[in-house]
């Protein structure tokens, strides 16, 4: 059993990795609309972990004999100004997603709710490799800047990027 | 200098990987996330250099957790093992000194482990510790630190800490290992400013705060968040400037929340009718409409 505040957070941080999904389809869009499907594809990919996360939340969720209420979802940014733009924006999001984990985990330690504190450990880790590959990511683009020819490769190489359902 | 297989990390980054070839004019490639990526020398630290036939004789603790700044103490048990590898990582700029003790002050209350780590540095020091998961043990550390990253000598800063179980976070480590590790809060060294502090006017509270949104949030991060996310953050800010007035004994604080659809406002003056600070007294007022119309109220502390 969760405290009543602690299923509030959960339901918040669980519409908030919805949002996340329809950020980078907003994203993965704009991708397709410069015809760089590599890019595109790599975003789709990151729509379906988060849509990972949502849904490992919203067992967690039930587990802990909560429920879950849709919130109404804000309409994601639909232009960029080019990539750059977009991994700064992916940046800043998710450096807010993990602002908001830890207070979800600030939360769950004040109210010595260990379970919950355990089940967000996983969330930890992801949200620090998530801001890293992203980090990764504008250097080398910043490293390419306007060489067509590295452009080609990393959109060749994002695209073959695949959703593997992660462990535990 | 560096040579394939070095573990390396950034000289002013958190990245870390492993070098895969030299390359001409004074650059080595890496391989940090899956990606190889081109750095000149200058640019990188060598954190550890792994004899090839030793490469494969044990499991490795990671590099780095990832963490920019961290000062960190981990544990690993291997499955059906009763004993513990303790890791030591320093990613600080600072060389620290260790004291690790067990349960001070108790007849088991001993040293485990003292040493100098410098910066960029992990130690692994194996097989001699019981498990620290479950068994409700306590641990103490002592850090000195003895010199910042130009190896100019301190004076010695000590922490103490004792860490609980509850406090160790969980690292999956390759082949099913688990790391369990505890955050060091890494030894701040004030930078030496050639300036006057100018920090005891900026530190003291604002009479007047800017609640708009593009005040307080950055307009990269302001882009993709949430609405609901906004206001979240507006009241936080609400809420810590006005515990900062009422701590600093200031007498009124002005809060400008613009007009919008008039949520912010309420927020703040539900927050101020539920009032946590009783019995000191917080009245709101309309702030001076020639100046702020209709959108900023005074919140009067008694
Ligand atoms: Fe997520």
């Amino acid at each position: 059993m969760a405290s009543e505040k602690m299923l509030q957070l959960l339901n918040d941080q669980f519409n908030r990795e919805l949002y996340s999904v329809n950020l980078y389809l907003s994203m993965a869009s704009y991708c397709l609309s410069e015809d760089l499907d590599g890019f595109a594809n790599f975003y789709r990919v990151q729509a379906q972990e988060e849509t990972f996360h949502a849904m490992k939340q919203f067992d967690y969720i039930h587990q802990v004999e909560g429920k879950v209420t849709m919130q109404a979802l804000s309409q994601p940014p639909a232009e960029f100004s080019g990539l750059t733009d977009l991994f700064e924006k992916t940046i800043a999001h998710e450096k807010e997603v993990s602002r908001s984990i830890n207070e979800l985990v600030q939360q769950a330690l004040s109210e010595s709710d260990f379970a919950t504190h355990t089940f967000l450990q996983w969330f930890i880790t992801e949200q620090v490799e998530e801001e890293s590959t992203m980090h990764t990511l504008l250097k080398k683009l910043k490293m390419i800047g306007d060489n067509q020819s590295a452009l080609y490769l990393m959109n060749e190489e994002l695209g073959r990027r695949t959703f593997t359902a992660p462990a535990a | 200098m560096f040579q394939a297989g070095d573990i390396v990390r950034e000289l002013h980054g958190t990245g870390s990987g492993t070098v895969t070839r030299i390359l001409p004019g004074n650059r080595v490639a890496v391989l940090m996330d899956g990606w190889e990526m081109d750095y000149a020398l200058a640019e990188l630290v060598l954190v550890n250099r792994v004899a090839p036939n030793k490469a494969t004789e044990l499991p490795s603790a990671p590099e780095s957790l990832g963490l920019s700044e961290e000062l960190c103490l981990g544990f690993s048990q291997a499955p059906n093992s009763e004993h513990c590898d303790l890791f030591v990582f320093n990613n600080t700029a600072n060389s620290v000194f260790i004291h690790l003790l067990i349960q001070p002050g108790t007849p088991d209350g001993r040293s485990v482990f003292r040493d100098l780590i410098k910066p960029a540095e992990k130690k692994r020091i194996h097989n001699f510790l019981p498990p620290v998961q479950g068994t409700g043990e306590a641990w103490c550390f002592q850090v000195v630190v003895l010199s910042n990253g130009k190896e100019e000598a301190i004076p010695p800063f000590q922490i103490t800490k004792r860490f609980r179980p509850k406090d160790y976070n969980k690292y999956n480590l390759p082949g099913g290992e688990v790391l369990w590790y505890a955050m060091l809060e890494p030894p701040v060294i004030a930078p030496v400013s050639e300036q006057p502090p100018q920090e005891l006017v900026t530190l003291r509270p604002s009479q007047v705060v800017d609640l708009h949104h593009d005040q307080i949030i950055d307009a990269a991060t302001l882009a993709i968040m949430r609405e609901e996310d906004i206001l979240r953050q507006q009241v936080e800010h609400f809420k810590q400037q006005l515990d900062r007035a009422v701590v600093a004994g200031m007498d009124q604080i002005t809060f400008i929340h613009g007009i919008g659809n008039g949520t912010l406002q309420q927020r703040i003056l539900d927050f101020i009718h539920e009032n946590p600070y009783q019995p000191t007294s917080l009245t709101a007022q309309p702030a001076n409409e020639r100046i702020y119309g209709q959108g900023a109220v005074v919140i009067l502390i008694g």
